[in-house]
């Protein structure tokens, strides 16, 4: 069963393409692909406890892994105590190793 | 022995619009250091990345000198990239290419680093790859 990338630059609140976007992944979740959701950049936003992006708990429910770059967190004041449930800081290390996965598939938004 | 990794990365961004710029250079210097091999495919504004003419400015505004502000330019990253990416003490190499046709169009010929070619070199690097990220502009 392939493994799914999908790494969302966007900040669903402004960008409906991002909820769509994220709305592919989480097909994929729930058919039990493993996926990973990386928020970068302004995707960021969308990692905070209290945004309302209801994929991104959908995502969570339907076991898919939500990382958040560190840096973008960094650079937007989002301490780690702010995150959503399920929501984990990623490194680009990270975020790398999963690029470089030949069984995953990595898509960007 | 494993097989050496390699990802492709295709960009399109030009410099000193987008994030996306930034992120991919974090991933082609990430890679680099942990030995995996890279190979960028440039492609329309993102052959403007490593224009040599790309000059650092000051800021009237903050009232700082070209020093202070310590402005980046993209061809400085790239030269950087270049100057990591030569396959010594564990690292990964790099292998970057200019669409030719897009130079031609923006005129950017003098180039920090990198090499010209084709979409031919974007399809070699495809089949060469571990994985491929296209990292598409808006």
């Amino acid at each position: 069963m392939s493994k799914f990338l999908f790494i969302e630059s966007q900040d669903p609140l402004e960008d409906r393409g991002a909820e769509a976007y994220l709305g592919y992944a989480l097909e994929l979740a729930r058919q039990k692909h493993p996926v990973t959701v990386f928020l970068v950049e302004n995707a960021a936003l969308a990692a905070r406890r209290g945004a309302q992006v209801p994929v991104r708990d959908a995502l969570r429910e339907a076991g898919a892994t939500l990382q958040v770059d560190e840096l973008a967190l960094r650079e937007r004041g989002i301490g780690a105590e702010r995150l959503a449930p399920g929501v984990q800081q990623g490194t680009i290390d990270q975020l790398v190793d999963l690029v470089a996965d030949p069984e995953t598939r990595a898509i960007w938004h | 022995m494993a097989e050496r990794k390699s990802i492709t990365l295709a960009l399109m961004d030009p410099p000193y619009e987008t994030a996306r710029v930034t992120t991919a250079f974090r991933l082609a210097e990430a890679a680099l250091r942990k030995g995996i091999d890279v190979n960028v495919f440039a492609y329309e504004g993102a052959v403007a990345l490593g224009f040599a003419q790309q000059k650092p400015h000051a800021n009237s505004v903050k009232g700082t000198t070209v020093e202070e502000e310590g402005h980046p330019n993209t061809r400085a990253w790239l030269a950087a990239l270049v100057k990591l990416g030569d396959g010594q003490e564990g690292r990964g190499r790099l292998d970057w290419v200019n669409c030719g046709l897009c130079v031609d169009e923006r005129g950017v010929f003098e180039q920090a680093g990198g090499r010209r070619g084709s979409p031919a070199d974007f399809h070699a690097f495809i089949q060469r790859s571990t994985n491929v990220l296209t990292i598409g502009t808006r």
